[in-house]
């Protein structure tokens, strides 16, 4: 189109406009004008000037850079200081706002991290954004009603043992489908088996004592049943114990080893005791099997022979050796619940601590104290004694009575450290109609005799329990909350018993936040319901509603 | 700061005379609703779990409709070249109509604590976890805020702005796949062109870096911190960050306009 054209387009224009309801004002036709006369000049005019043109570009070129300048800057400056901030501040202002203190460690933890000497390495078998999944699968194997998956990521605990150790403790992730490697790295000569470890596992190693240790996800958590609903929970988080327990073990130079005996129809630790033998591991001990049949003096570097569930009595000669081994400072640990075994020579030994395994059998009399309405498994009783300072309770069944000798001798230190109610009752010879008075039966002794310390010889220590199930693994996998009572128990019954640290090793198990409504119920509840569900909503749609109305005919 | 105010209190009060601010409080209160009506039952009542659970939800389909017609409709109705004319800095505008729809995200939070009430009223518990993953949620849900009003000061049409909007949140919220992704592609490259004799344990180790480093953009990922009982000051800066960052992007976007405008 020329520019003859357009100025006749505009004139047309400008005569349709003036129509009586739509006339222009004359000055705004003249301003009009003017703009189209500065726009298409006069014939023949001039070019028109590309000098204000070329001032919008130029402005606009510098506020177009101006502007990604800007962001860009912008942008980098806030990166940085966000980086900056998370590496120098972050790790500083970061608290532990769970229910049970999930994530902060106990004194134990930081006596055993701060006093490291050697750098640890842990290393988690796996991807660290994969553990939410891998700790689903787990709780989905065993059909675990409460996951707790909110809290209690082991990834996130072991942050804190790294900040607490000041870069003495370095934990890493490693896919072995990725990196495959890393198993003959870590575990050289196959002890630890990782090419078979459960997912979830860590392995702990001190480069300079080159010992390390297996922490599988079983040890991280305590999964027990409830026995009213018939379905398993996890009742507490354990894995603080697990790795303190495993650092202890690979910082320490030596490693002193608990035999468990085999040969008079024992139980099997790998199998029915793992539980227990794992307590062990975390007071820094080493587990080995031992037939004292084939031998004639108990190992030097025994810390303690444990006799889980012995269902023949030791010989003679076997008595002899137990009791040299006694004298020299040994200890012993006596698993020996109601069976209708007879213990002859265990008693004879066993005299020289004023404990006697009785062939009787003890059931509860309190009703309320029974678990599962069985009288022969109930809630028992721990007093403070030599292995523990406070009293509480736990669950036990399949009961023997453990009684005191009397003795005099000032050499010899007796409690007992399991009790039943006052409901107690004993029957003789496991004879239900050979009832004793109720009252509170014995079914734990802890005896140290010093008769035999010198200098070089430490004093003689023995625990017997007069109950089996108080620490398999199928009686903790049963009892619910009260598992942990009976670990509890259990690890300061091992630590009083081989003077590790007086009592200061334990860790305790980190219970699981409850969200539990202790008031209201159906009705309450079933309101409620109706309200937040239903009332509320409605009414705010209701609303939403009302306003639509009222803004349609505005 | 008087043209701020002005401007959130002009918006905030717009948003409760129009059905969208009642529609949102009613879809909020009926999906918290559920879940606590649901806990309830069993006796339960876990506050953290019910924010966490469900704040997805929130950030892809309650944000954006609560973000989409800061600008668009302005720019639609023709009222936006009103506002850019006005004695308000670009800026001033931008943070009051923030300020305003952060003040409607705020009444909808603030109309879920009759669950706390309820919850200590029947003996619950709501500990400091659950005020913590109130916090993360709060100040995670003003950063989409702020890119919600960035989408919508792109388009006047509400729909596309409410779609980027969702893009970028989806986007963020898919960092870790894509995080990922990265890794394997850098071990995989690694791999094959591995002329300096790189190991698979350093190989493994660069990967897990430009992984977390991808990762450490993820919002969603900072914000599960809060659930899990950790509560850190590290996320709420880098979640007003980004915040900031699209604030900004948006006062651009206008400054643009109004200048190409002449």
């Amino acid at each position: 189109m020329s520019r003859a054209d357009g100025k006749k387009d505009m004139a047309k224009s400008k005569d349709t406009a003036k129509t009586p309801e739509n006339e222009v004002p004359a000055q705004d036709v003249r301003a009009a004008d003017a703009k189209v006369e500065a726009f298409y000049g006069e014939e023949p005019a001039a070019k028109p000037a590309k000098r204000p043109k070329v001032a919008v570009d130029r402005r606009a070129r510098v506020l177009r850079t101006f502007s990604v300048g800007s962001t860009i800057l912008f942008v980098a400056i806030v990166l940085v200081f966000n980086i900056l901030f998370s590496s120098v501040l972050g790790d500083v202002l970061k608290w532990d706002s769970s229910q049970t203190a999930t994530y902060t460690l106990d004194d134990t933890t930081k006596t055993i991290v701060q006093g490291l000497k050697d750098d640890i390495r842990i290393v988690g078998l796996f991807e660290r954004a994969s553990w939410p999944s891998i700790y689903q699968n787990y709780l989905s194997y065993y059909s675990v009603t409460n996951s707790g998956a909110q809290v209690g990521e082991t990834p996130i605990l072991l942050d804190s043992y790294a900040k607490l150790s000041g870069g003495r403790i370095a934990v890493e992730y490693v896919d072995p489908q990725k990196v495959p490697g890393i198993v003959k790295e870590l575990d050289p000569d196959g002890l630890l088996s990782l090419s078979s470890a459960s997912a979830g596992s860590y392995v702990v190693t001190d480069a300079t004592t080159k010992k390390s240790k297996l922490v599988g996800i079983s040890e991280m958590y305590a999964i027990t049943a409830d026995q009213s609903s018939y379905s398993y929970y996890n009742a507490g988080l354990t894995a603080e114990q697990a790795f303190s327990g495993a650092i202890q073990y690979v910082a320490s130079t030596t490693t002193p080893v608990v035999y468990f005996v085999t040969g008079h129809g024992e139980a099997e630790y790998t199998t029915a005791y793992k539980e227990f033998a794992n307590i062990l591991k975390y007071n820094n001990f080493d587990t080995k099997t031992l037939d004292i049949r084939t031998v004639t003096q108990i190992p030097a570097d025994a810390a303690m022979l444990a006799f889980l569930e012995p269902t023949i009595d030791i010989s003679a000669v076997q008595r002899d050796m137990l009791f040299s081994y006694l004298k020299g400072g040994g200890r012993m640990f006596l698993l020996c619940g109601y069976n209708t075994t007879s213990y002859v020579q265990f008693n004879d030994l066993l005299t020289e601590f004023g404990i006697e395994i009785t062939n009787d059998r003890v059931r509860e009399s309190d009703e309320g104290l029974r678990y599962g309405g069985d009288p022969y498994t109930f809630i028992a009783s721990v007093p403070t004694s030599a292995i523990s300072t406070q009293s509480y309770q736990l669950i036990l069944g399949a009961a023997r009575r453990i009684a005191p000798v009397q003795t005099s001798v000032e050499w010899l230190e007796t409690d007992k450290v399991l009790l039943t109610s006052a409901g107690g009752i004993s029957e003789a010879n496991g004879d239900a109609n050979a009832p004793s008075e109720p009252g509170a039966q014995p079914l734990g002794m802890s005896a140290e005799n010093s008769g035999w310390q010198t200098d070089k010889v430490k004093s003689a220590k023995v625990v017997v329990l007069g109950s089996s199930t108080l620490i398999s693994d199928t009686a903790l996998s049963m009892l619910g909350d009260y598992s942990l009572y009976n670990r509890q128990f259990m690890y300061y019954a091992m630590d009083w018993l081989t003077d590790a640290s007086s009592n200061s090793l334990y860790i305790k198990a980190k219970s699981l936040p409850t969200y539990t409504l202790n008031a209201g119920g159906g009705t309450a509840f079933l309101v409620t319901q109706i309200l937040v569900v239903a009332v509320i909503p409605l009414g705010l749609l209701v609303a939403a509603f009302l306003v639509f109305r009222r803004r349609r005919h505005m | 700061m008087k043209h701020i105010s002005a401007i959130a209190r002009r918006d905030y009060g717009a948003f409760f005379r129009s059905p969208i601010g009642f529609v949102v409080l009613a879809v909020y209160m009926f999906l918290n609703g559920i879940y606590y009506g649901g806990e309830i039952t069993n006796g339960y009542s876990d506050i953290s779990g019910q924010i966490s659970s469900f704040e997805w939800v929130v950030f892809l389909l309650l944000i954006p409709l609560m973000t989409m017609r800061i600008f668009s409709e302005e720019r639609k109705i023709g009222t936006e070249v009103l506002l850019l004319t006005s004695p308000a800095s670009v800026w001033e505008i931008v943070l009051g109509k923030y300020a305003a729809v952060v003040g409607v995200f705020l009444t909808m939070v603030a109309t879920s604590f009759l669950f706390p009430v309820l919850t200590l009223a029947f003996g619950g518990t709501v500990d400091a976890q659950a005020v913590g993953v109130y916090l993360g949620f709060v100040f995670l849900g003003a950063a989409y805020l702020a890119i919600g009003i960035f989408a919508s000061a792109l388009t006047e049409n509400q729909v596309i702005a409410a779609i980027v909007s969702v893009a970028t949140v989806v986007f963020l919220m898919l960092i870790q796949l894509f995080a990922s992704l990265m890794g394997s592609v850098v071990t995989t490259v690694l791999g094959w062109v591995n002329v300096f004799g790189i190991t698979d344990l350093q190989m493994s180790n660069i990967s897990t870096a430009v992984s977390d480093g991808i990762n450490w953009l993820n919002p969603m990922t900072r914000l599960d911190n809060f659930a899990k009982g950790i509560f850190e000051l590290s996320p709420i800066v880098y979640f007003l960050s980004l915040a900031a960052i699209f604030l900004f992007l948006t006062v651009r976007v206008i400054e643009k306009r109004r200048w190409s405008q002449g």
